[in-house]
C-alpha cells in the first residue's frame, strides 16, 4: 500500500522507510516537519500515514493536530501515530471523531517490527491500534470505579486487549483461552458496563474508549 | 628583556593615554563651565528659579560623569559604575537630587577634574610639545631660521648641532611618553576614586531586583528542563528507536534472507554508536565530567581547544589555593564560555578568539574576544539573553560590546558567594 511518513528524526525515518519498502509498500512521500503535513495528506492521499506526534517548528504537538485535521476532511484517512510518550490527552483527541483506522503507538513498538507491521495493516483496514500501555494508563485510571470493578480479572484483560484493537481470535490466543470463551467474557463485559453489543472491532474500541473517558 | 617590555608597555600603551589625556583636558575645560553653571543655579536655587533649572543641570552634570565613567572603564580595563539612588523601575531614567551622594560625589569630582585634572592634561600635553619642538629643531633653522631661539634654549646654527637636538627630542619623546601614560592613569585611578559611590541600594529596589533575577533564573531553568528534554526526546530516544527498529529487520531477515544481515548488523551498531554519542554530548551539557573532577580552568581549556575557531587562552588564577567555586557558579560560568565560544564559531566569522579568565576567591570573570564582524545583539537569537540571564541569577554582571565590524567583546563577572 502506499504509505506517507511523517518524521523529524532523520535515523528513525530513514528506518521506517526501509521497514516499509522492505515489506514490499510503496512510500509516496516523507515529511520531516509539521508545516508540510496537512498539504502533503491531503495531495497525496496515502493507504496509511504513519506520524509522529512532536514535529518542528514548534515540537510541540504539530503532527496530532494535522491527522486530526486531515481526517476531518478525507474521512477515515488511515493514520498511525507515534509517540514517544503515552499521553491519554493526544489519544483522546485522536479518537474523538471516530475510532476507525487510528493508531496510537509509543515509538518503542517501532523495534517489534511485526507488532508494528501487524497494527499497520490493520488500521489501513479500518480497524484500531492502541499502545497497551495507553490502555493499561486508562485501566489504571478507572479501577477504582464503580462499573469496572464488577468486572473480573479475566474480563479486564479482555476489555484491555479489545481496547488495543485487537480481534477475538487475537485475544484468545494471547490469554490461551477458546474463542467462544473470548466472545462469553466480551458478552459478560458489555452487559456489566450496559454497552450495546456490535459486530465491527472498531466500534467496541469507541465504545470501550469513550466509557473509560467518560 | 626587562627593557624591551617596558618599551613595549609603554608604547603600547600611549595612543590610548593621550587620547585619553586630550579628551580630559576638553572635558576639564567644559566642565569648568558646568562647574559655573551649577554655582549659578544652586545661587538662583535661594530665589526660586533655579528649582527648574537644577534637573537640567544635574542630568548634564550625570551625562559628563556618564561619559568620564565610560572612558575611565576603558584606560583601566575595568568597570567603573555607580549607583544612583532613586533609578526609576519603569523608566530607568534617573530622579537626580543633591541629596544622593553619587550626585554629590559627581559635583567633586567635577571640580577636581577641572582643575587638577586640567593642570595634569597641561602638563602631559606640554611634555609632548617639548619634544616635538625638539625633533623638529632642524626644521626650524633651515625653514624660520629668525625664530630659532624662540622655542629651544640652544641656538641650533649648524647640522651637528641640528642632528643632536634631534637626539635630545627621541629622549624627551620617550620621558613624555611615560609621563603621559603615568599622568593618564594617576588620572584615570583618581577619577575612578571619586566616581563610584559604593552601592547603598535600598532595600526595596535590591528586593524588586532579586525578584526579577530570581524569576529569570526559573525562565532560565525552565528553558534548560525543555532544552534537556528535547535533545534526548531527537536524540538519544529516537536513537535507540531506530536502533531497536534495525534489530527487528535483521530479526525478519534472519529467516528470509540471512546472508544481508552482516550488513545489517554493522548498520545498526553505527546507529547504537550515533545515539551514545549524542547521550554523552547531553550529559556533557548538563554537568560536564571534566568540570566536576578538574574544575573550570580544565573545562574552559577543553572548552578553547574544541572550539572550530583557533582560541588563545589567558588564565590568571588568584586563588590556587582557595576553595573551589560553589559547583553552580562553575557550571555558569561554563555554561558562558560555552555559549561565547559557541556563537563566535556560529556567527561572528571570526578566525580567531581569546578567553581570559580570571579567578579570584571572590568572584569569576571571563572575558570572551574575537576579531569577527561584531553586531551581536542580545536578541537576534545569540543566546546573550540566556547568558544574561543565568549570570544575573547569581547577582553577576554581563556586558556585551559589539559594533558593527567588530571586534565583539562579552565580559560577564560572577561573584562566588563567598
Amino acid at each position: 500500500m502506499r504509505i506517507l511518513i511523517a518524521e523529524d528524526n532523520a535515523l528513525l525515518r530513514e528506518g521506517l522507510v526501509l521497514l516499509l519498502a522492505d515489506e514490499g509498500h510503496e512510500i509516496c512521500a516523507t515529511v520531516d516537519n509539521g508545516t508540510d503535513l496537512l498539504p502533503a495528506l491531503l495531495e497525496h492521499r496515502p493507504d496509511a500515514a504513519v506520524v509522529d506526534v512532536r514535529l518542528p517548528p514548534s515540537f510541540r504537538d504539530e503532527g496530532l493536530r494535522a491527522v486530526v485535521e486531515a481526517r476531518r476532511q478525507i474521512p477515515e484517512l488511515p493514520v498511525l501515530v507515534l509517540s514517544q510518550y503515552v499521553e491519554r490527552a493526544y489519544a483522546g483527541e485522536l479518537l474523538a471523531q471516530s475510532a476507525s483506522g487510528v493508531g496510537y503507538l509509543l515509538k518503542d513498538r517501532v523495534g517489534n517490527t511485526e507488532e508494528f507491521l501487524e497494527a499497520l495493516d490493520r488500521i489501513a483496514a479500518g480497524g484500531t491500534a492502541m499502545d497497551p500501555e495507553v490502555i493499561s494508563q486508562l485501566m489504571i485510571r478507572r479501577a477504582g470505579d464503580d462499573p469496572l470493578s464488577t468486572l473480573t480479572q479475566r474480563e479486564r484483560e479482555v476489555l484491555a486487549l479489545m481496547a488495543e484493537g485487537q480481534s477475538n481470535p487475537v485475544i484468545a490466543k494471547s490469554l490461551f483461552i477458546a474463542e467462544s470463551s473470548v466472545n462469553k467474557h466480551i458478552g459478560s463485559i458489555f452487559t456489566k458496563l450496559d454497552l450495546p453489543t456490535s459486530a465491527s472491532g472498531h466500534r467496541r474500541v469507541l465504545a470501550v474508549l469513550t466509557y473509560l473517558r467518560a | 628583556m626587562p627593557a624591551r617590555e617596558l618599551s613595549r608597555r609603554l608604547f603600547g600603551r600611549f595612543p590610548q593615554a593621550i587620547g585619553y589625556v586630550v579628551l580630559c583636558l576638553g572635558t576639564g575645560l567644559a566642565g569648568l563651565g558646568l562647574f559655573y553653571l551649577l554655582l549659578v543655579t544652586l545661587a538662583l536655587c535661594l530665589v526660586g528659579t533655579g528649582f527648574l533649572l537644577l534637573p537640567i543641570v544635574l542630568r548634564l552634570l550625570r551625562r559628563v560623569a556618564e561619559f568620564h565613567r565610560r572612558r575611565v572603564s576603558r584606560v583601566l580595563g575595568a568597570d567603573v559604575v555607580t549607583y544612583y539612588r532613586g533609578v526609576d523601575g519603569e523608566t530607568r531614567r534617573p530622579k537626580l537630587s543633591l541629596r544622593d551622594p553619587a550626585v554629590r560625589k559627581d559635583i567633586v569630582w567635577l571640580l577636581a577634574h577641572s582643575i587638577l585634572g586640567t593642570t595634569l592634561c597641561v602638563t602631559a600635553i606640554s611634555a609632548c610639545g617639548g619634544a616635538v619642538n625638539w625633533l623638529s629643531a632642524p626644521l626650524w633653522w633651515r625653514l624660520a631660521p629668525r625664530e630659532r631661539d624662540a622655542v629651544i634654549v640652544i641656538t641650533v646654527d649648524s647640522w651637528p648641532k641640528a642632528i643632536g637636538a634631534m637626539f635630545v627630542g627621541v629622549v624627551y619623546a620617550a620621558v613624555a611618553a611615560a609621563i603621559v601614560v603615568a599622568l593618564a592613569r594617576v588620572h584615570a585611578l583618581g577619577s575612578r576614586k571619586v566616581l563610584v559611590t559604593r552601592a547603598r541600594v535600598p532595600l526595596e529596589q535590591r528586593v524588586q531586583e532579586l525578584s526579577v533575577t530570581r524569576a529569570e533564573a526559573l525562565d532560565a531553568h525552565d528553558a534548560e528542563l525543555r532544552r534537556i528534554e528535547r535533545d534526548l526526546h531527537d536524540g538519544a530516544q529516537a536513537g535507540i528507536v531506530a536502533v531497536s527498529l534495525r534489530l527487528g529487520m535483521i530479526k525478519r531477515a534472519l529467516k528470509a534472507r540471512p546472508e544481508q544481515v552482516p550488513e545489517m548488523v554493522d548498520a545498526t551498531q553505527q546507529l547504537a554508536q550515533q545515539a551514545l554519542e549524542s547521550l554523552r554530548q547531553l550529559v556533557r551539557g548538563i554537568y560536564p565530567p571534566v568540570l566536576i573532577d578538574r574544575g573550570l580552568i580544565d573545562a574552559v581549556r577543553a572548552l578553547t581547544a574544541l572550539n572550530e575557531v583557533p582560541t588563545s587562552i589567558d588564565i590568571e588564577d588568584d586563588a590556587a589555593t582557595a576553595p573551589r567555586a560553589p559547583a553552580a557558579v562553575e557550571a555558569a560560568a561554563y555554561f558562558v564560555v560555552s555559549e561565547a565560544l559557541t556563537n563566535v564559531a556560529k556567527h561572528s566569522g571570526a578566525d580567531s578568539a581569546l578567553v581570559r579568565l580570571r579567578i579570584s576567591d571572590r568572584s569569576i570573570s571571563i572575558h570572551v574576544e574575537d576579531n569577527g564582524r561584531g553586531g551581536a545583539s542580545e536578541h537576534a537569537g545569540s543566546g546573550i539573553m540566556g547568558v544574561r540571564r543565568r549570570v544575573a541569577a547569581f547577582d553577576g554582571t554581563t556586558e556585551l560590546v559589539s559594533p558593527p565590524g567588530g571586534p565583539t567583546v562579552l565580559r560577564v563577572e560572577i561573584p562566588c558567594g563567598s
